[in-house]
């Protein structure tokens, strides 16, 4: 042991070690879940306008607060002049981090890679949101985005933060943003570190400098933070949220558009009746699945698509009535014998599917599963591959697949239901049609009037409760942890925001 | 030399089937591989023209054996290709992720037999004596615990508690020292009880007590005799731990943070980005196939016998 202990000791002195300490004052050191790609991560491409839009390298034309409404950012204000016509008027006085002042050309010269197939900048979904047929620039601050149909979400999309506005990039300057903060360095898989904009228009940031680390394990994201090496961990884990709160870490924990739900296949096995899929609902007890799945912390049980803080939320309560879903069940023709549903005289079996790259998925199906059982219903659970299970859903050989998606990201309510329920929806995998939802999903796109827009949205929630397309169970939230002293962070419900000049180290 | 050309033509076999049975398992896999490209790369939520673009763009809409020839045919020439999902050459970045790796298994090789080498020694020189069961204890103990259990333990105590070394990253010769021990132990522990038992069965050869009747001293006897019997099982359990290092690397480098083959394999996968994926398995392949061969030499440098048999 003596020779063991010696050789540990030399290696550990041959190295050089010194203590690690605590991040230096005026930085921050942020533990994340994934990391820069490449050395200059384009804010267009793949996902990396997320990481530049939260660490404040890059800003987008329109802006969501954090009760998910839509605010002016680097646009002045956007104005729908015609029906397919917006025209944009960027804000007096914008300029890159390399003085450039911000220009109607620099927005569409941004935009247009984004669009433009042949480009290594294409972003087919982005570009499929925006919808634009063309662009111009009259003067140096308007822009006129024509659009190739009426789109009541256009405003919202430019809010997308893969849609940014770059200036011409240089080896000082290699991401020319307009933000807070200035990118400086990415080493893929590692690091991503900006530095405070001495210039920013609302004035310099906070602190000086921020480093985003990758830590792929939430776990070793906590041991980390207790070891002093990081100052905040987005996503900690919610099982030591509050030991580690306790013992006077600040908890930064609110819900998000992050949304869990169970797609169903409609068409096939007994599901393809409402009174099924409603009972299936019913017997799930939301609640009790976020206290034990997600420690009280991560989520809020969820009765409708939309989570609580957005304009959209119809704010159904989740409903859990055992009593009511056998009632369903047998109104539907089963028959309950010595304790389990049959149906056509074979036992209701249903089978869920989900896939393990979100923790908080087999253990919730799980407790799906234990509540069906609990009234009788065989409910079995595999966990498989996100594309296999579609798979499954869309060839009958699954009846539900719990899953995670973001529900509103630029925060316009019709993503969502439009992509995974109407008749023709890319993700609607198991066949729901209902004719009455496809002409409101149509009419809320066409709708420009917020308040007109809001009623449709209710009554698309409406009949996702009544007829149960899908079964909603959380939204999920984000649960991070800051060393004591860290003021003006705050959870952002689109998770796309982090960094702004007000976030400071108290003296 | 019939004997070594017999050794190439294996190692070439191996290698075809790998190709081979790689490729038909990735293109077997359930769900579809192009719309897990175009989830990687964009969104859940993409239209199905994006999936079937992405499809011909990867190959996937070839037949099987088509989209094999298209793979394997440039990789004969050292083309990894492009990566499906972010288009960019998959042997630049391969050969970055094997640049952080390396340091590492060797370094946990060197953690391994730096416990593993005195450790036997001592063990085998009493067989049944209080050192040899604990040596034993110790390297049962060592190949039971699992690395990810390990590698929290010690975060805990030498990031968090003693605050001696960095708890992730790798950004400095410090941030290797944890991970290496993570990984030294378990191939400690399994080379421990590996090398323990060829100086064992080394020691009780039949040709031993003759040689001490010749007139042999003990540290000949130890040196010319019972050592390089004794390495024969060392040197491949060795060379294949090397190997598995590199492998075993991937929930080490996941847990302490730290970019290399591990985390371009993970997600790679999960991105279903065929060319990283087969490039990866293709590396592993041929470490696994250059180290057994190397090993199949040294063995007849050490025991010429063994060439001479198969010969």
């Amino acid at each position: 042991m003596k020779l063991i202990k010696r050789t540990l000791c030399g290696a550990l002195l041959f190295l050089g070690l010194a203590s690690p300490g605590l991040a230096q004052e005026g930085s921050l050191t942020i533990a994340y879940l994934t990391g820069p790609v490449n050395e200059v991560p384009d804010p267009r491409e793949r996902f990396n306008g997320w990481m530049s839009n939260q660490t404040g390298v890059t800003e987008t034309l329109m802006g969501l607060t954090r009760e998910m409404e839509l605010y002016p950012r680097l646009a002045e204000a956007i104005e729908q002049t015609a029906p397919t016509v917006w025209t944009l008027t960027l804000r007096d006085g914008l300029s890159f981090h390399d003085g450039t002042p911000v220009t109607a050309d620099h927005v569409i010269d941004s935009i247009a890679p984004i669009l433009d197939e042949t480009s290594p900048l294409h972003h087919p979904r982005n570009a499929s949101l925006l919808g634009i047929e063309s662009m111009a620039a009259e003067g140096e601050r308007v822009v006129i985005f024509n659009t190739k149909a009426p789109d009541a979400a256009f405003p919202w999309i430019l809010t997308e933060p893969g849609v940014v506005v770059l200036g011409p990039p240089s080896d000082a300057f290699p991401i020319n943003g307009t933000g807070p903060f200035i990118f400086r360095e990415a080493i893929p898989e590692q690091l991503y570190r900006v530095e405070a904009n001495p210039n920013y228009r609302d004035g310099a940031p906070g602190v000086a400098e921020v480093r985003v680390v990758k830590v792929a394990d939430p776990a070793a994201a906590a041991l980390a933070f207790e070891a002093g090496d990081v100052d905040l961990v987005i996503n900690y884990p919610e099982t030591d949220y509050e030991r580690i709160v306790d013992s006077g870490a600040l908890g930064l924990s609110a819900p998000t558009v992050q949304f869990y739900w169970l797609a169903i296949d409609a068409t096939h096995g007994p599901l393809s009746d409402a009174r099924i899929r409603r009972a299936v609902s019913l017997a799930v007890d939301r609640e009790s699945i976020v206290e034990a799945a997600l420690s009280g912390i991560g989520g809020v049980a969820a009765g409708s698509i939309y989570p609580g803080m957005m304009p959209w939320s119809s704010n159904t309560a989740p409903a859990y009535d055992p009593a009511k879903a056998e009632a369903l069940l047998a109104e539907a023709g089963a028959v309950k014998t010595s304790d389990q549903w049959m149906l056509d005289g074979e036992p209701l079996r249903i089978d869920i599917v989900t896939y393990a790259s979100r923790a908080a998925l087999p253990p919730t199906a799980e407790l799906i599963q234990a509540f069906l059982l609990a009234i009788g219903v065989d409910a079995r659970v595999s966990i498989g591959e996100w594309g296999a299970n579609n798979d499954a859903i869309a060839d009958g050989s699954a009846d539900l697949h719990l899953q995670a998606w973001s529900v509103a990201p630029s925060g316009d309510p019709s993503y969502f239901p439009e992509v995974v329920l109407s008749s023709d929806g890319d993700s609607n995998l198991g066949g729901y049609a209902n004719p009455k939802l496809d002409d409101l999903l149509a009419a809320g796109r066409q709708t420009f009037d917020p308040e007109e827009r809001a009623v449709i949205y209710n009554e698309v929630q409406d009949i996702i409760i009544q007829d149960a397309p899908l079964i909603p169970v959380f939204h999920g939230s984000q649960v991070s942890v800051a060393r004591a002293g860290l003021e003006g962070f705050a959870v952002h419900p689109s998770m796309t925001y982090w960094m702004h000049p007000g976030i400071k180290w108290a003296d | 030399m019939n004997d070594v050309v017999q050794l190439f033509l294996r190692s070439a076999i191996v290698l075809t089937g790998t190709a081979v049975v790689t490729f038909a398992l990735l293109w077997h896999a359930p769900g579809d591989p192009a719309l897990s490209i175009a989830v990687a790369r964009f969104d859940s939520a993409v239209s199905d023209e994006v999936v079937a673009r992405i499809r011909a763009e990867a190959g996937l809409d070839a037949g099987f054996w088509a989209g094999f020839a298209h793979w394997v045919v440039p990789l004969l020439s050292g083309d990894f290709g492009k990566s499906s999902v972010t288009g960019r050459q998959v042997w630049p970045e391969l050969l970055d992720a094997v640049r952080l790796t390396v340091p590492l298994a060797l370094l946990g090789l060197a953690v391994g037999l730096a416990l593993s080498v005195p450790l036997a020694i001592v063990a085998a020189r009493r067989p049944g004596g209080w050192i040899d069961r604990g040596a034993v204890a110790l390297a049962s103990f060592g190949a039971a615990m699992p690395a990810y259990w390990l590698a929290l333990l010690l975060i805990l105590v030498f990031a968090v508690k003693l605050n001696w070394l960095p708890a992730f990253g790798a950004g400095s010769a410090s941030s290797l020292v944890l991970p290496a021990l993570t990984l030294g132990l378990g191939t400690g522990a399994s080379l421990t009880r590996i090398l323990r038992s060829s100086l064992l069965e080394a020691r009780g050869a039949a040709f031993l007590p003759a040689l001490a009747r010749r007139g042999v001293g003990s540290r000949e006897r130890a040196v010319a005799h019972v050592a390089p019997h004794a390495m024969i099982p060392v040197l491949t359990i060795v060379g294949l731990e090397l190997a598995f290092l590199m492998e075993g690397a991937v929930m080490v480098e996941v847990i302490f943070g730290r970019p290399g083959v591990g985390s371009f394999l993970v997600d790679a996968i999960s991105a279903r980005d065929f060319p990283k994926v087969q490039g990866v398995v293709m590396l592993t392949a041929v470490l696994f196939v250059t180290v057994n061969l190397v090993i199949d030499l040294l063995y007849r440098l050490v025991d010429p016998r063994i060439g001479e048999r198969h010969g």
